[in-house]
């Protein structure tokens, strides 16, 4: 049975695999389309990213949950200087000129530091919480366990046949 | 039936018998005393300072004959003591008999001992004051179906030298032929002891009249001082005319009635109605029968001669190793043939041994061989089998005699398990269609006898053959329960007196039921199951609700008490603790109005147990559920790291993303800010 819920799962995650393969290799096409028109931005943000990279190659969780944290709060601090580069005009000189500022580099890594302090705090507070709610209910379902051995005696425990039970 | 009414005290001390007469117990009349028990002065109720009837109270341990009361009340004769009424009375040795009141007699005991003698009378005198009266009492009894089995000069009310007609003492206090000596009884019915003659029939009144008349005539007992062996053997060896009259001087008339009643042959015998012809005068001649036929040449059996089949028949079994070899080898039949004359009886005994021989050797083989052919050499004899002598009909008196005095039944219950009775009414003659029945009747007792469940066995085969008698448990045995329907009121009795047995119901007591009450043989299994099993205490209490909801009293509370610990294997089958808790309140409350039907009510309610059964499942249910989910808790509480994969990675994951989405909206609101700064 165990085999072949494995067998299932994988049969199901096959399908998932080549969707996010044929995803990615669409952003490659349009990017290269595009790296004409816009490789500054595109240099600005693989060089901004990079906590980001570092999260997806040390991620080891199947949900990529770690790096989709980071990358959320990467992206979230190199955005004001995306729209910098774009309000000022999309070239290389202005592209060196944000990266040279020290401003870029606290906010975009700070950002990405925040990320990593979510990934470490968050699942320890829910840990805490859950066990306390699950100690809870078991708790109360021992409760009920009790209540019905004093209705229906200690039988109600056991699978003996009716007939033999009085 | 009339005799199941039960009595209570009335004023004055007295006693009531059945609905119409009272006995005082205070009152003793030792001179009327019957051989059932002591009599007592008697009235019809509610007749102050009176006692006109006679009371019989049947404290001896003897079965009366209760099945024959209602016959008895038909029978309205001036020659019979009248019954008045009959039932069980609570005497004041805190004991219950049955009591009968009769007619109270005009004239004392004609005789107070067979061997008192008196004057004898003149002819006319005797056959009009004291044969006529008697011959129209056998007639009267004759049409009720009544055989008194106690005809005998102590036991008739009469002053000779009065026109007052003599009266028949009662016949029901004892069984048939108990009390009365083998000198008024007919060879076969003499041979057995008086518990085992049984009623008889219409012909041995005739001969005990018969005997009684010789002694009236006579004016003596014309066999004083002879005990009951020398007086079976001279009427075997010389008839019972012969041995009686002998060489005495009679008139032709009662020569004629004597030899006619004193027949020893029971087809030849006079009836009634041969008396009813001789009083009118017609004169029969009574005719000579093969009774008492002699052998050309005697048989030696263990060193005596024998010149009779019926003296042979009474020795066989005195040696039954002998007997054995002379019936298989052949020399009995052999002097049956030569010495007798006798081929019937002698193919008759050739064909019993080839029927045995075949059936095989099986226990007690040599007794049955001797008792069928004693049957062969006495047709109209007694069964005797292992000692024991008994006429068919006397079997059923004598189980109960056994019985009651604490006996073994197993010779009886073998006679009947090999159907001796059976081969008796085959062997008989001219009156084989008449005793069909009784060999029916045993052939369906042998099947009884072998069943062994509750119930059934020797004790349903003592109600069977006793229509009458009262139930023999020990546990009611002292309160005389005639009927079902006193059932109940009697455990009442028993279950207030706090001398309670601690059994409520055995083996007699079902057998009673089944037999007087119809009631289903399933019924008595189920009771016959374990204490612990909750059948018997269901069981018990059906019986005794059904009994109360037909018979009464409504009301039982002290048995209801008596009866509530058995049904506690009941109310454990319910599996609610609370349930239980509430059935024994509700039991308690049914107890205290000894309500028997509401008590079943409580304890055998199919729809309560079924739905008691699925709430228990139910729960059953529930708690493996809760169990289950109690497992994956703990399973979580223990595995945190999938907690922090399945929960708290992607909450975090969900957080970031959130406040990403905030920043990057911040952002954008910066720069639009910046750009609408810049333009102005």
């Amino acid at each position: 049975m165990a085999k072949e819920k494995a067998a299932d799962k994988k049969q199901a995650a096959a399908p998932k695999k080549k969707g996010g393969k044929g995803g990615f290799l669409l952003t490659m096409i349009f990017l290269g389309f595009a790296a004409p028109f816009i490789f500054p931005t595109l240099i600005l943000m693989g060089i901004g990213l990079l906590p980001t990279l570092v999260a997806l190659f040390i991620d080891t969780d199947r949900e990529h949950s770690t790096t989709a944290a980071i990358g959320a709060m990467n992206c979230a601090g190199l955005s004001p200087f995306l729209i910098d580069l774009w309000v000022k005009g999309q070239n290389m000189s202005n592209m060196f000129a944000i990266l040279r500022d020290t401003n870029t580099w606290l906010v975009t890594l700070g950002a990405a530091f925040i990320g990593q302090l979510i990934v470490f705090a968050i699942p320890q507070t829910m840990v805490i919480i859950t066990i306390a709610r699950l100690e809870l209910r078991v708790r109360t379902l021992k409760s009920n366990l009790e209540q019905l051995k004093t209705t229906w005696g200690p039988d109600v425990a056991s699978n003996k046949a009716l007939e033999k039970i009085r | 039936m009339a005799y199941e009414s039960t009595s209570s005290v009335l004023q004055g001390g007295a006693l009531a018998v059945g609905q119409r007469a009272e006995i005082l117990p205070s009152v003793p009349i030792p001179e009327l005393n019957s051989i059932g028990g002591p009599a007592f002065a008697a009235r019809m109720k509610g007749v102050e300072g009176s006692s006109d009837l006679l009371g019989i109270l049947c404290n001896t341990s003897l079965p009366p004959r209760l099945d024959t009361v209602n016959s008895m009340r038909g029978v309205d004769h001036v020659s019979l003591l009248r019954l008045i009424d009959s039932g069980v009375v609570a005497w004041p040795d805190n004991n219950r008999y049955y009591a009968f009141a009769f007619q109270r007699p005009l004239a004392p005991r004609f005789k107070t001992s067979i061997d008192e003698t008196h004057t004898p009378m003149r002819e006319d005198t005797i056959n009009h004051y004291f044969v006529t009266p008697l011959i129209g009492a056998l007639q009267e009894m004759q049409r009720a179906g009544i055989v008194h089995n106690g005809i005998r000069p102590t036991n008739i009310f009469w002053r000779p030298g009065t026109a007052m007609a003599p009266q028949l003492n009662e016949c029901l206090s004892v069984p048939g032929g108990y009390g009365q000596p083998v000198l008024f009884e007919t060879i076969e019915r003499g041979l057995c002891p008086p518990i085992g003659r049984g009623v008889g029939q219409h012909s041995d009144d005739c001969y005990a009249l018969g005997v009684t008349l010789a002694m009236t005539f006579l004016g003596l007992n014309p066999l004083q001082g002879m005990d009951d062996a020398s007086i079976l053997r001279l009427k075997i060896e010389r008839g019972s005319f012969a041995a009686l009259v002998g060489n005495h001087r009679l008139s032709a008339s009662h020569i004629e009635i004597l030899r006619g009643l004193l027949s020893d042959d029971a087809r030849q015998r006079w009836s009634g109605n041969d008396l009813d012809q001789w009083l009118n005068g017609r004169r029969l001649t009574p005719k000579n029968t093969d009774t008492g036929h002699r052998a050309s040449r005697h048989y030696d059996f263990c060193g005596k001669e024998y010149w009779s089949t019926r003296s042979l028949a009474a020795a066989l079994p005195t040696n039954v190793t002998e007997a054995v070899q002379i019936i298989e080898n052949g020399s009995l039949e052999k002097w049956l043939r030569r010495a007798m004359d006798d081929d019937e009886r002698a193919n008759n005994l050739v064909e019993m041994l080839t029927v045995i021989s075949a059936a095989g050797k099986t226990a007690n083989y040599e007794e049955q061989l001797v008792a069928r052919t004693c049957i062969i050499l006495d047709p109209s004899g007694p069964l005797r089998y292992r000692g024991i002598c008994v006429m068919p009909g006397g079997i059923s008196s004598m189980l109960v005699e056994t019985v009651m005095s604490g006996g073994s039944p197993q010779i009886l219950a073998e006679i009947i398990a090999n159907q001796l009775v059976a081969f008796w009414v085959e062997t008989q003659q001219d009156i084989k269609t008449e005793l069909v029945p009784l060999g029916q009747q045993f052939e369906r007792m042998k099947l009884l006898i072998e069943k062994t469940t509750y119930g059934n066995g020797i004790e349903r085969v003592i109600y069977e053959l006793n229509p009458g008698l009262p139930c023999l448990s020990p546990i009611v045995a002292s309160q005389y329960v005639v009927s079902p329907r006193m059932l109940l009121a009697a455990f009442e009795r028993l279950a207030a007196s706090g001398n309670r047995p601690p059994e409520l119901v055995d083996r007699h007591l079902a057998a009673f039921l089944i037999v007087r009450d119809q009631r289903s043989e399933l019924l008595f299994e189920a009771i016959a199951a374990p204490e612990s099993d909750p059948r018997r205490g269901i069981g018990i209490l059906t019986l005794l609700s059904e009994m109360q909801y037909r018979y009464g009293p409504d009301s039982t509370p002290a048995l209801a008490q008596w009866i509530a610990p058995m049904l506690e294997p009941a109310i454990q089958r319910f599996l609610g603790k609370a349930l239980k808790e509430k059935l024994r309140q509700l039991m308690r409350e049914a107890v205290q109005r000894g309500d028997l039907s509401a008590m079943l009510q409580l304890a055998d309610d199919p729809r309560r147990i079924e739905r008691d059964k699925q709430d228990f499942t139910a729960a059953r249910m529930l708690y493996l559920n809760i169990q289950k989910e109690i497992a994956l808790c703990e399973s979580k509480i223990q595995n945190k790291e999938l907690v922090v994969r399945s929960i708290g990675k992607p909450m975090a994951a969900s957080i970031s993303t959130f406040l990403a989405i905030i920043m990057v909206f911040a952002a954008i609101l910066r720069a639009v800010w910046q750009a609408i700064m810049g333009s102005m």
